[in-house]
Protein backbone atom coordinates (compact mmCIF):
# COMPACT_ATOMS: atom_id res chain seq x y z
CA UNK A 1 0.00 0.00 0.00
CA UNK A 2 1.07 3.35 -0.73
CA UNK A 3 1.74 6.15 1.44
CA UNK A 4 -0.82 7.94 -0.52
CA UNK A 5 -3.49 5.04 -0.35
CA UNK A 6 -2.95 4.55 3.25
CA UNK A 7 -3.43 8.37 4.14
CA UNK A 8 -6.14 8.66 2.12
CA UNK A 9 -7.76 5.55 3.86
CA UNK A 10 -7.14 6.69 7.56
CA UNK A 11 -8.70 10.14 6.25
CA UNK A 12 -11.89 8.93 5.42
CA UNK A 13 -12.48 6.75 8.11
CA UNK A 14 -11.35 9.91 10.46
CA UNK A 15 -14.48 12.18 8.60
CA UNK A 16 -16.63 8.83 8.51
CA UNK A 17 -15.79 8.65 12.85
CA UNK A 18 -16.73 12.49 13.00
CA UNK A 19 -19.97 12.45 11.17
CA UNK A 20 -21.34 9.71 12.74
CA UNK A 21 -20.30 10.76 16.31
CA UNK A 22 -21.78 14.19 15.36
CA UNK A 23 -25.27 12.65 13.98
CA UNK A 24 -25.52 10.19 16.97
CA UNK A 25 -24.69 13.94 19.60
CA UNK A 26 -26.95 16.00 17.54
CA UNK A 27 -30.31 15.32 18.83
CA UNK A 28 -28.84 15.34 22.66
CA UNK A 29 -27.74 18.69 22.16
CA UNK A 30 -30.75 19.72 19.93
CA UNK A 31 -32.62 19.23 23.22
CA UNK A 32 -30.05 20.88 25.30
CA UNK A 33 -29.85 23.79 23.42
CA UNK A 34 -33.52 24.20 22.95
CA UNK A 35 -33.86 24.06 26.82
CA UNK A 36 -31.06 26.47 26.78
CA UNK A 37 -31.49 29.13 24.01
CA UNK A 38 -34.42 30.08 24.64
CA UNK A 39 -36.09 29.07 20.71
CA UNK A 40 -35.82 26.60 17.97
CA UNK A 41 -34.11 29.56 15.19
CA UNK A 42 -31.06 29.62 17.94
CA UNK A 43 -30.97 26.03 19.25
CA UNK A 44 -30.85 24.92 15.90
CA UNK A 45 -28.09 27.92 14.56
CA UNK A 46 -25.84 26.44 17.76
CA UNK A 47 -26.72 23.01 17.19
CA UNK A 48 -25.04 23.12 13.41
CA UNK A 49 -21.98 25.32 14.77
CA UNK A 50 -21.08 22.47 17.00
CA UNK A 51 -21.77 19.61 14.76
CA UNK A 52 -19.78 21.45 11.83
CA UNK A 53 -17.02 22.01 15.25
CA UNK A 54 -16.71 18.31 15.20
CA UNK A 55 -16.59 17.41 12.00
CA UNK A 56 -13.86 20.17 10.96
CA UNK A 57 -11.55 20.04 13.84
CA UNK A 58 -11.71 16.08 13.62
CA UNK A 59 -10.86 16.16 9.29
CA UNK A 60 -8.00 18.72 10.22
CA UNK A 61 -6.82 16.41 12.65
CA UNK A 62 -6.87 13.08 10.21
CA UNK A 63 -5.11 14.49 7.58
CA UNK A 64 -2.39 15.23 9.33
CA UNK A 65 0.68 14.41 7.07
CA UNK A 66 3.64 13.89 9.79
CA UNK A 67 5.73 10.61 9.71
CA UNK A 68 5.03 9.99 6.55
CA UNK A 69 7.93 9.65 4.17
CA UNK A 70 8.37 11.06 0.49
CA UNK A 71 6.37 8.30 -0.94
CA UNK A 72 8.84 7.68 -3.81
CA UNK A 73 11.59 6.06 -1.13
CA UNK A 74 8.82 4.84 1.27
CA UNK A 75 9.04 1.11 2.81
CA UNK A 76 5.85 -0.84 4.06
CA UNK A 77 7.03 0.01 7.67
CA UNK A 78 7.76 3.56 7.50
CA UNK A 79 4.17 4.18 5.83
CA UNK A 80 2.43 1.79 8.47
CA UNK A 81 4.42 4.39 10.90
CA UNK A 82 3.09 7.56 9.55
CA UNK A 83 -0.86 5.93 9.39
CA UNK A 84 0.04 5.03 13.34
CA UNK A 85 1.13 9.03 13.67
CA UNK A 86 -2.30 9.60 11.75
CA UNK A 87 -4.19 7.86 13.94
CA UNK A 88 -3.34 9.59 16.61
CA UNK A 89 -3.52 13.11 15.68
CA UNK A 90 -6.72 11.56 14.38
CA UNK A 91 -8.20 10.74 17.82
CA UNK A 92 -6.50 13.50 19.31
CA UNK A 93 -8.76 15.89 17.16
CA UNK A 94 -12.04 13.95 18.18
CA UNK A 95 -11.05 14.24 21.50
CA UNK A 96 -9.46 17.96 21.99
CA UNK A 97 -13.10 18.55 19.80
CA UNK A 98 -15.57 16.96 22.45
CA UNK A 99 -13.75 18.44 24.84
CA UNK A 100 -13.83 22.31 23.85
CA UNK A 101 -17.67 21.27 23.22
CA UNK A 102 -18.22 19.96 26.89
CA UNK A 103 -16.37 22.81 28.45
CA UNK A 104 -18.42 25.37 26.16
CA UNK A 105 -21.64 23.66 27.04
CA UNK A 106 -20.79 23.73 30.96
CA UNK A 107 -19.56 27.09 30.98
CA UNK A 108 -23.00 28.15 29.14
CA UNK A 109 -25.32 25.95 31.21
CA UNK A 110 -23.62 27.37 34.64
CA UNK A 111 -24.64 31.00 33.25
CA UNK A 112 -27.84 29.72 32.11
CA UNK A 113 -28.67 28.62 35.73
CA UNK A 114 -26.68 31.57 37.59
CA UNK A 115 -29.56 33.65 35.70
CA UNK A 116 -32.27 30.77 36.50
CA UNK A 117 -31.58 30.33 40.00
CA UNK A 118 -33.07 32.89 42.97
CA UNK A 119 -31.23 35.62 44.69
CA UNK A 120 -30.13 35.06 47.93
CA UNK A 121 -30.90 36.83 51.23
CA UNK A 122 -28.12 38.85 53.06
CA UNK A 123 -27.52 36.16 55.42
CA UNK A 124 -27.28 33.40 52.15
CA UNK A 125 -30.71 31.83 52.27
CA UNK A 126 -32.75 31.60 49.26
CA UNK A 127 -35.88 32.97 49.58
CA UNK A 128 -38.87 31.90 47.66
CA UNK A 129 -39.83 32.63 44.52
CA UNK A 130 -36.81 34.50 44.18
CA UNK A 131 -37.64 37.60 45.97
CA UNK A 132 -35.30 39.58 47.52
CA UNK A 133 -36.30 40.40 51.34
CA UNK A 134 -35.23 44.17 51.90
CA UNK A 135 -32.19 44.56 54.51
CA UNK A 136 -33.61 45.69 58.04
CA UNK A 137 -33.84 49.15 59.43
CA UNK B 1 -6.45 11.56 -12.29
CA UNK B 2 -4.14 14.20 -10.93
CA UNK B 3 -3.74 15.50 -7.01
CA UNK B 4 -4.79 19.05 -8.14
CA UNK B 5 -8.05 17.54 -9.98
CA UNK B 6 -8.84 15.60 -6.33
CA UNK B 7 -8.15 18.64 -3.92
CA UNK B 8 -10.39 20.75 -6.06
CA UNK B 9 -13.12 18.03 -5.32
CA UNK B 10 -12.19 18.36 -2.25
CA UNK B 11 -11.63 21.54 -1.51
CA UNK B 12 -15.40 22.29 -3.26
CA UNK B 13 -16.71 19.38 -1.36
CA UNK B 14 -15.95 21.08 2.27
CA UNK B 15 -16.88 24.32 0.79
CA UNK B 16 -20.41 22.87 -0.07
CA UNK B 17 -20.96 20.67 3.42
CA UNK B 18 -20.29 23.72 5.42
CA UNK B 19 -22.34 26.07 3.03
CA UNK B 20 -25.66 23.37 3.12
CA UNK B 21 -24.75 23.05 6.51
CA UNK B 22 -25.14 26.34 7.91
CA UNK B 23 -27.46 29.01 5.39
CA UNK B 24 -30.68 27.78 6.87
CA UNK B 25 -30.02 27.66 10.47
CA UNK B 26 -28.03 31.11 10.03
CA UNK B 27 -30.53 32.85 7.69
CA UNK B 28 -33.39 31.59 10.71
CA UNK B 29 -30.95 33.04 13.70
CA UNK B 30 -30.44 36.34 11.78
CA UNK B 31 -34.42 37.01 11.02
CA UNK B 32 -34.73 36.61 14.74
CA UNK B 33 -32.07 39.16 15.69
CA UNK B 34 -32.67 41.35 12.88
CA UNK B 35 -36.05 41.92 13.06
CA UNK B 36 -36.85 41.74 9.07
CA UNK B 37 -36.27 38.64 6.35
CA UNK B 38 -34.27 41.68 4.13
CA UNK B 39 -32.07 42.13 6.36
CA UNK B 40 -31.65 38.67 7.65
CA UNK B 41 -30.89 38.12 3.54
CA UNK B 42 -28.08 40.93 3.55
CA UNK B 43 -26.11 39.30 6.15
CA UNK B 44 -26.70 35.58 4.99
CA UNK B 45 -25.63 36.50 1.41
CA UNK B 46 -22.91 37.94 2.52
CA UNK B 47 -21.49 35.55 5.07
CA UNK B 48 -21.78 32.73 2.83
CA UNK B 49 -19.60 34.71 0.22
CA UNK B 50 -16.97 35.81 3.28
CA UNK B 51 -16.86 32.25 4.36
CA UNK B 52 -16.73 30.24 0.67
CA UNK B 53 -14.04 32.72 -0.43
CA UNK B 54 -12.02 32.78 3.00
CA UNK B 55 -11.82 28.66 2.59
CA UNK B 56 -11.04 28.99 -0.99
CA UNK B 57 -7.89 31.58 -0.26
CA UNK B 58 -6.96 29.59 2.93
CA UNK B 59 -6.77 26.13 0.28
CA UNK B 60 -5.22 28.31 -2.39
CA UNK B 61 -2.66 29.44 0.10
CA UNK B 62 -2.06 25.89 1.32
CA UNK B 63 -1.39 24.56 -1.89
CA UNK B 64 1.75 22.76 -2.66
CA UNK B 65 3.14 23.70 -6.21
CA UNK B 66 3.27 20.46 -8.19
CA UNK B 67 7.37 21.10 -8.91
CA UNK B 68 8.14 21.05 -5.10
CA UNK B 69 10.22 17.55 -4.76
CA UNK B 70 9.19 15.00 -2.27
CA UNK B 71 6.87 15.57 -0.10
CA UNK B 72 4.69 12.36 0.17
CA UNK B 73 1.31 12.97 0.40
CA UNK B 74 1.38 16.50 2.12
CA UNK B 75 0.66 17.56 -1.71
CA UNK B 76 -2.74 16.01 -1.27
CA UNK B 77 -3.91 16.95 2.33
CA UNK B 78 -2.31 20.58 1.91
CA UNK B 79 -5.01 22.32 0.36
CA UNK B 80 -7.80 20.32 2.12
CA UNK B 81 -6.36 21.22 5.39
CA UNK B 82 -6.13 24.70 4.27
CA UNK B 83 -9.74 24.58 3.07
CA UNK B 84 -10.87 23.26 6.64
CA UNK B 85 -8.94 25.76 8.68
CA UNK B 86 -10.28 28.47 6.87
CA UNK B 87 -13.51 26.71 7.40
CA UNK B 88 -13.00 26.68 11.20
CA UNK B 89 -11.72 30.51 11.22
CA UNK B 90 -14.72 31.23 9.54
CA UNK B 91 -17.34 29.55 11.26
CA UNK B 92 -15.15 30.67 14.36
CA UNK B 93 -16.16 34.74 13.34
CA UNK B 94 -20.06 34.01 12.23
CA UNK B 95 -20.42 32.25 15.61
CA UNK B 96 -18.73 35.14 17.67
CA UNK B 97 -20.33 37.84 15.78
CA UNK B 98 -23.80 35.82 16.44
CA UNK B 99 -23.08 35.22 20.04
CA UNK B 100 -22.05 39.21 20.46
CA UNK B 101 -25.56 40.01 18.67
CA UNK B 102 -27.50 37.85 21.13
CA UNK B 103 -25.54 39.20 24.51
CA UNK B 104 -26.23 42.61 22.53
CA UNK B 105 -30.14 42.19 22.01
CA UNK B 106 -30.54 40.61 25.73
CA UNK B 107 -28.79 43.23 27.37
CA UNK B 108 -30.94 45.86 25.78
CA UNK B 109 -34.63 43.70 26.06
Amino acid sequence: MTAYWAFSLVALVGALTSVGLALSLHPLLSRLLGELCGSKARADFWGRISLLWIVLVTVLAATATFGYPDSASATATQTFLGALTQVRFLLAGLLGSIIALAVGLLWFVRRFDENATPPRAAWGRRLPGGVQQPPAA
Amino acid sequence: MNTVAIDALLVTTVVLLVRSTLVRPLRRVLVELCGSEVRARVWVAMSETALATGMLLSAAVCAVPASSPGIGPGRLAWPLRGAVAGALMGLTTVAAVVAGFERRRSGDA
